[in-house]
């Protein structure tokens, strides 16, 4: 097996007044792959990407990024590898589209430089295969949510990186464009980038092949395969509510994940 | 029974009318006019009278009726010389600092039995409490007949009427002697004179104010008599304004007074050192006596004048030693006996220095 | 794009057009005989004429340029990186600082010079204090900042007031009052001097960084996910921005609005990219207070203070900004 991209060796983490979030955690990822991370809320999900985003200081254990400690990568070095999609959030100052996607390429320009020719066209391309070209002079405070977003995953495209990591990217999004990105997501890994996507909804990861990893703060209750990792037991174990896996085959086979009704719930 | 309730209900009728009848008595009060034209009741005898004025209120000092007072304002404490000649006044109560602000609690324990107040601080005390205020005018525009009628005004209630009229003389000498040396002067000959207070010797008095009168006593001309600075500013002293460094060297004065800092350095300032006045060698510091004497006080409208002559005309007052003109004043006026040296601290406006650094 | 870069060459021409009208202006008539003979250099050094244009008008000139550039562009980085269009340069306690040290060194009879230094000093000892103030709080490290910054300034503002209370009020407290009005009357060469150099680095080493302050406009978040250093490039900007607005303050007094409202109206010609808008800001700026600067000096015959001309002018026209930047709000 080749080297994996993404290796987490007994990463362990407590945010300063708080209880430990991840204790001992493991797993690897191999160049190309497509990860999940699932769980309940506060279980840790957007804590981790952070850790591996580099904006938090583990406590204990390794990151290795290409084999490297994630510590020893300086900072524009480690934005030029990975890019990080946070959660959905409004913007604050009135930038152009464009003038925001650009910024992805400040890990590639030294300190006083300014984006020139070549990295305008770089953040143009990356609007076009995220397919918003056309809003690139528009204003980000009057785009709508799923536009913003949009413009968000080209910010990180722009960066150019070997892994993407994005957290909740279909949160707050309605269906057509949680559809778009997920086309998005399954377009990116053809193109070779790495993947690791916070979702706290099952259906997703089930829709691809990929990793799962089902977390729930310092229990991890699987890491492997999402078809077999996000069975119903391990679901129902995780969400602390019965959860079953729905089969439809209209018009493609798909499967969804719905939390069982209690008989004594009145749906009258 | 009824007797006797009628006996207490007349008694109560006559309560009133023995109080009216004390305040007609003429052996514990007199009415005085202020300077507003309010009749004032003024009891007898007058031992406590609080004083809330600036330097203006020297005019008490004058008056020898400084034993009588009970309360001042906090900087009339402060000059130097209030302190060495008149030394109970610095133990005297202080409840006020500046204009509308005064500690009514202060003031009344002080047990004042008049107040002698401009008209803000008058008009807050009289809401207060029951002491008995004598206003005096607040005129910053007036020239020395407004003096006069101050220091008048102040005589007829601590009835020092004699001293008043030896100031009075005093100041009529004064300007006597100036205008007869200054006779064959001709308004083209007439020197124009520019005050420049405050750290940047911008900030003056303008052509509306007393202190221009005081400028054209002297034989001389405000610079600044165009400027009209009176009005009330937020926090400033009405009278002062500011002008510009290039309006300085527009009007390009003859002489220059300042307050503060050494005459000398403008010589080495590039935006003071071509004005004539600079290169001349003609810049003074005020002096400063009880107070500085650019304040609308009673030295101050004899002696700048005086002062201001003497320097602009030396030739026409050469026979005249300006120190024994200074001795002599401050004893007839405030019968004070001066030393040689402190007539010079007052020439060199030393004490307006050691003023300011006394903060309590 | 080329709209927005014919922006700032027009605005450079219309400052030096203001910078002209404003060197003929003043007390002093200069005849185009007496401009003949000083830009021949044939001119006596002592002579009105010289003296006003070279010694008065000039270093006041240049002062009002290089303090307009410099409140503008404070106001602009601030803006950026506290992500709110509604801080000024003040925002951190500067300018109550400096009103607390000259007032200080005023109440102690200090002559000009030392009154600009500590002015200076007590500007920069109040940031210094927000900044280690709002250290303690890491979660929230700019929200901290701000709030620190008020609480120093109003710490300052209230000593201010205490030192007016005490002070002489014939004298000494006209002259904090001045000072606290604003003016650039007392500017001279030597003033310029000294504080021209902790003005003009900062300015360059902002406009440097000019493209990587956007970044600040993500959030401090993703600004470090890009590999940006935003500790150091937070201290930086704030180092620049007090260094400048202390400088400005001592030898100006305290000068508001332009901080504010200047960035706002340089947004607006060319957006929010400081690639453009910082440049565009400094200049506007620099026009700006030239321009009311000479009014100052010649609407009346006493000096106007200046702060009171820029509040005039700048609240109703941040009124008017807030209403074109929020049009209709609360509909649905």
């Amino acid at each position: 097996m080749s080297e994996p991209i993404l290796e987490v060796g007994s990463l362990s983490f407590a945010y300063p007044k708080g209880s430990e979030i991840l204790r001992d955690l493991s797993f690897r990822l191999s160049r190309g792959e497509r990860l999940f991370v699932v769980g309940p809320n506060g279980g840790g999900k957007s804590t981790l990407l952070r850790l591996l985003a580099g904006l938090l200081v583990k406590r204990s254990g390794q990151i290795l990024l290409e084999g490297r400690e994630i510590r020893e990568w300086s900072s524009p070095a480690l934005a030029r590898f990975l890019a990080f999609v946070p959660q959905f959030r409004s913007p604050t100052f009135p930038f152009t589209v464009l003038e925001t996607v650009v910024m992805g390429r400040a890990p590639y320009l030294s300190r006083f430089r300014i984006p020139g020719e070549e990295c305008y066209r770089l953040a143009e391309e990356s609007l076009s295969r995220v397919g918003i070209l056309h809003l690139r002079n528009r204003l980000c405070t009057e785009l709508s949510g799923g536009e913003w977003q949009l413009v968000n995953i080209a910010r990180a495209l722009t960066q150019n990186p070997s892994v993407l990591l994005l957290d909740e990217p279909t949160a707050h999004l309605d269906m057509a464009y949680k559809e778009r990105i997920l086309e998005l997501i399954a377009g990116m890994t053809k193109a070779g980038i790495t993947l690791v996507v916070v979702s706290h909804s099952p259906d997703i990861p089930l829709r691809y092949r990929s990793l799962s990893l089902l977390l729930n703060r310092e229990r991890v209750l699987g890491f492997g395969e999402s078809e077999s990792v996000l069975s119903e037991t391990n679901l129902s174990l995780v969400f602390s509510t019965p959860v079953r896996r729905i089969k439809t085959l209209e018009p493609r086979p798909r499967e969804f994940c719905v939390p069982e009704d209690k008989p004594s719930q009145d749906r009258s | 029974m009824v007797n006797k309730s009628l006996l207490l209900f007349l008694l109560f009728l006559t309560l009133p009318a023995c109080t009216l009848s004390k305040r007609k008595d003429p052996n514990t009060a007199r009415e005085i006019v202020d300077m507003l034209g309010n009749r004032v009741t003024v009891p007898k005898p007058l031992e406590r009278v609080a004083l809330f004025s600036g330097p203006t209120g020297q005019i008490a000092l004058i008056l020898r009726a400084d034993k009588h007072l009970c309360a001042v304002t906090k900087t009339f404490k402060l000059s130097p010389l209030v302190r060495e000649y008149f030394p109970h006044i610095t133990a005297l109560p202080s409840p006020r600092t500046v204009n509308g602000m005064i500690n009514i609690e202060e003031l009344v324990a002080s047990r004042a039995q008049l107040l002698i107040a401009g008209k803000v601080d008058g008009e807050l005390v009289q809401r207060k409490t029951s002491i008995p205020v004598a206003f005096f005018e607040d005129s910053l525009d007036e020239g020395p007949e407004a003096i006069i009628q101050e220091i008048r005004f102040y005589a007829r209630i601590f009835r020092a009427e004699p001293r008043a009229e030896a100031y009075i003389r005093c100041m009529k000498t004064v300007e006597t002697l100036i205008s007869s040396r200054l006779k064959s002067l001709e308004e083209s000959q007439r020197l124009r004179v520019y005050n420049g207070f405050s750290p940047s010797h911008l900030v003056t008095l303008g052509g509306d104010t007393f202190f221009s009168k005081n400028i054209e006593r002297a034989g001389c001309i405000n610079s600044a008599s165009s400027i009209k600075t009176l009005g009330k500013r937020e926090g400033l002293h009405s009278g002062l304004g500011e002008v510009s460094m290039e309006q300085v060297l527009a009007w390009n004065p003859d002489i220059i007074v300042v307050d503060t800092g050494n005459p000398e350095a403008l010589k080495a300032d590039p935006r003071w050192s071509s004005l004539k006045a600079v290169q001349a060698g003609r810049v003074y510091t005020i002096p400063s006596g009880f107070f500085v004497w650019n304040r609308p006080t009673a030295e101050a409208a004899a002696l700048y004048p005086l002062w201001l002559a003497m320097t602009a005309y030396p030739e026409k007052f050469k026979d005249l030693s300006l120190p024994a003109i200074l001795k002599e004043f401050y004893r007839t006026v405030f019968s004070v006996s001066l030393r040689d040296e402190q007539i010079g601290m007052i020439l060199s406006g030393a004490y307006r220095e050691k003023m300011m650094r006394n903060v309590p | 794009m080329n709209r927005r870069g014919r922006v700032q060459p027009l605005l450079l021409l219309l400052t030096l057009a203001v910078v002209l009208i404003a060197l003929s202006i003043g007390k002093i008539p200069v005849s185009p005989e007496h401009w003949k003979e000083i830009l021949l250099g044939r001119m006596d050094t002592s002579a009105p004429q010289w003296v006003a244009l070279v010694q008065i008008r000039l270093p006041r000139i240049l002062a009002a340029l290089l303090i307009g550039a410099g409140l503008s562009a404070s106001g602009t980085v601030f803006q950026g990186l506290f992500q709110n269009p509604l801080v000024s340069p003040h925002i951190l306690g500067v300018a109550s600082g400096s009103a607390f040290g000259a007032a200080t060194f005023i109440l102690l009879g200090a002559s000009v010079p030392l009154i600009r230094i500590g002015a200076f000093l007590f500007g920069l000892l109040s940031v210094v204090m927000a900044y280690g103030l709002g250290r303690f709080h890491r979660r929230s490290p700019l929200l901290m900042l701000v709030l620190s910054g008020v609480i120093i300034g109003s710490l300052f503002s209230a000593l201010t007031s205490f030192l007016k209370y005490i002070a002489d009020p014939m004298e000494r407290m006209p002259t904090i009052v001045f000072w606290l009005l604003g003016s650039l009357n007392n500017i001279g060469w030597q003033d310029l001097a000294y504080s021209a150099p902790s003005i003009v680095l900062p300015l360059f080493l902002l406009w440097l960084y000019r493209w990587r302050l956007n970044l600040f406009s993500l959030g401090e978040e993703d600004a470090k996910s890009l590999g940006e250093n935003t500790e150091l490039l937070k201290a930086l900007v704030i180092c620049c921005a007090t260094s400048i607005t202390a400088s400005a303050v001592a030898i100006s007094g305290v000068i508001g609005w332009i901080g504010l409202v200047i960035p706002h109206m340089a947004r607006l010609l060319v957006g929010s990219d400081n690639r453009y808008a910082l440049g565009v800001s400094m200049t506007l700026g620099a026009l700006y207070l030239c321009l009311v600067d000479t009014l100052a000096r010649s609407l009346s015959g006493m000096e106007i203070p200046i702060g009171i001309l820029t509040a005039v002018i700048g609240a109703p026209t941040f009124a008017l900004l807030l209403r074109r930047a929020f049009p209709g709000e609360g509909e649905p």
